[in-house]
């Protein structure tokens, strides 16, 4: 375990069942002791790293979709409901974002996976299998 | 011409056909650091251990390979320029070992350990690839060592002798002529049916120039591949460089063939794979080597092999080479490469600076296969000439201590000072087996005896070149059968007696 995983893992668990007031001593303690180890300038990493692990927690799945034009709304369920089924997620934040370059089709982007269903990255494929 | 156009329509349509488009499912990660060669990175929750890598960057992706796996990060070795590297770039799991191209087309050429070419003759043509990293062929498939790999160096082919699908280790201090025995050794291949690959660990590119200059004006290129890693090359390609060499040997081995290679050397290769251990921050052991860098050899040399006849019956020889400091066998990295091997041949300072080159130790040389490879004609001879050099070295040593000595002891230290000039031979010039087991018959049968021990190298050199004339058959003979008849023996004798009676030097 790294030691911003640890430092992170650390503050979600202290802070898990306790009033405002308390959090607010609690971290001030934790940075305390962040400044006292020189660890300050790894706070925007620890940060980053509370955030992913609160979602995990809460089974939150943050995804990025890459479209070539807007989607419907049934094809966005559908795709939540791949993601669901395959990260057991409860709730997902999609980003969508719209880029013509793409050609057509979608590019999603979820934890450490991406899912490509765009006409580049086919193109790109039959160009690989016929040895281009 | 329709016929054309139509046949390239149906072509293409076929291809097209063939390619089934589907959602690529890709693994990725971010760059958390990166330097020296090694990167760490986040995600990649389901790499394997080995796994190629792409780093993107704004040139073009970047190969990786991962070696570190832990809880919240992987470690990776980088294979291109770690420079233009980012920190937070997309690495990409490819779901494959790396591959380095395999191949006919390979021969007469200089490749990196990825497989590029490093010698400005084109891009190669090769379509078949082979992952750098595979299982050693187990017991089944394998068979003993028989059939000889004759180096041309009269020392190693009449007492160290080296079997096809053995691994012999060459070891010894700097500049001691170790690269010179496998390069001698491959030089002797010509003609004899067997693929040889050069694997240079961080050697000097100067060196690497001339070695490459000498296989070219012997002839050598054309059935060999030289896989360089030099000593400016990082960590990463010196690391993988004997596994890529080695991968590029399996081809061959798979067509049934007969392969020689060398890795030149594995010091060299322990030291990098230490310095990327460091790296990735694996505990350090004995002399700051990781705990697995016995893995690290044994792994290696174990795909050499000779297959038996229903796995195709090719084999790989290993001639791995190991640079000592001071003469210390004894450290970590030779001790354990001793062990891996089937023998070992120890060079030594002393010899070297006496004049006796290559500066074999006849003593400390070992080869665990023996006789089996040898051909009947020089086991014949041989076997005496073991027997020869172990008295003269217990009577050498114990002479100094005496003057008075007995007729038969003094017959002996003269046989021995002459076993050892025998022993002596130039540099690039590796001798035939038919010539070999003529100067040793010649010298086990007494017909040396009279010739002074300071002439017994032009002597040698005026035989061989009167026998090409006046018993070439008989030489030929010996290497094509493998065999020295009674008969042969007796012309042999003839032909020594005749040669000897143009000279005046004689005692």
């Amino acid at each position: 375990m790294s030691l911003i995983n640890s430092y992170a893992k650390a503050i979600l668990e202290a802070t898990a069942e306790t009033s405002k007031k308390e959090t607010i001593a609690i971290i001030d303690r934790w940075l305390n002791e962040l400044s006292a180890k020189q660890l300050l300038n790894k706070s925007s990493e620890i940060i980053f790293e509370i955030a992913k692990l609160d979602d995990k927690n809460e089974g939150v799945v943050r995804a990025k979709i890459t479209m070539a034009r807007k989607l419907s709304k049934d094809i966005i369920s559908d795709i939540a409901k791949v993601i669901t089924k395959r990260t057991n997620a409860k709730q997902i934040i999609f980003t969508e974002i719209v880029d013509p370059s793409i050609g057509g089709g979608f590019i999603i982007n979820f934890n450490d996976t991406i899912l490509d269903a765009s006409l580049i990255g086919r193109a790109n494929d039959l160009a690989t299998s016929i040895g281009y | 011409m329709s016929k054309t156009k139509d046949f390239i329509i149906e072509q293409i349509k076929e291809r097209i056909g063939a390619f089934e488009p589907k959602v690529k499912e890709t693994n990725i990660g971010h760059v958390l650091r990166v330097g020296d060669g090694i990167a760490v990175v986040s995600g990649l929750s389901n790499v394997r251990m080995s796994e190629m890598l792409e780093f993107s960057t704004e040139a073009g992706p970047v190969r990786g390979v991962a070696l570190n796996l832990e809880e919240n990060s992987v470690g990776a070795i980088i294979l291109g320029n770690y420079e233009r590297i980012i920190e937070g770039a997309l690495v990409k799991a490819t779901g494959r070992i790396l591959e380095v191209p395999v191949g006919d087309d390979l021969i007469g050429r200089v490749v990196n350990p990825l497989g590029e070419p490093l010698d400005g003759k084109g891009p190669l043509s090769s379509k078949e690839f082979y992952p750098i990293e595979k299982i050693a062929p187990g017991v089944i498939t394998r068979q003993s060592v028989t059939k000889p790999l004759q180096t041309g160096i009269k020392a190693i082919d009449a007492m160290i002798p080296i079997g096809r699908g053995q691994r012999e280790l060459i070891i010894g201090d700097r500049q001691l002529g170790k690269t010179a025995i496998a390069i001698d050794t491959i030089i002797n291949q010509r003609g004899k049916d067997v693929i040889c690959l050069y694997v240079a660990i961080g050697q000097k590119e100067s060196k690497i120039a001339s070695i490459l200059a000498k296989l070219e004006t012997a002839g050598a290129l054309d059935y060999t591949i030289v896989v360089l890693a030099g000593a400016s090359a990082p960590a990463p390609q010196l690391y993988i460089a004997p596994y890529a060499g080695c991968a590029m040997a399996e081809y061959f081995l798979d067509q049934g063939k007969d392969v020689l290679i060398v890795y030149d050397d594995l010091s060299k290769h322990a030291v990098s794979y230490r310095e990327i251990a460091l790296l990735l921050r694996r505990p350090p052991g004995r002399e700051a080597y990781p705990g697995d860098v016995f893995y690290l050899h044994s792994r290696l040399l174990e795909r050499s092999c000779r297959l038996n006849k229903e796995n195709g019956g090719g084999s790989i020889t290993a001639l791995p080479i190991i640079e000592t400091q001071a003469g210390d066998v004894s450290a970590y990295i030779p001790t354990n490469v001793i062990s891996i091997t089937d023998g070992q041949i120890y060079l030594e300072p002393d010899l070297f600076y006496q004049g006796n080159r290559p500066a074999i130790n006849a003593g400390l040389s070992v080869s665990r296969v023996g006789s089996a490879a040898q051909i009947k004609a020089m086991k014949k001879v041989a076997g005496k000439i073991r027997l020869e050099a172990a008295q003269y070295r217990e009577l050498a040593a114990f002479a100094q201590f005496g003057s008075d000595l007995d007729e038969d002891t003094k017959k002996k230290l003269e046989r021995g000072k002459r076993l050892f000039e025998v022993f002596k031979q130039g540099q690039y010039v590796p001798m035939p087996i038919g010539e070999q087991v003529m100067i040793f018959w010649a010298l086990t049968n007494g017909y040396l005896d009279n010739v002074p021990v300071d002439k017994i190298i032009e002597f040698e050199g005026g035989l061989r070149d009167s026998l090409k004339s006046s018993a070439n058959k008989t030489l030929a003979a010996i290497e094509a059968t493998g065999e020295l008849s009674a008969e042969a023996e007796k012309e042999l004798g003839e032909a020594i007696n005749d040669y000897k009676e143009s000279l005046d030097y004689l005692i």
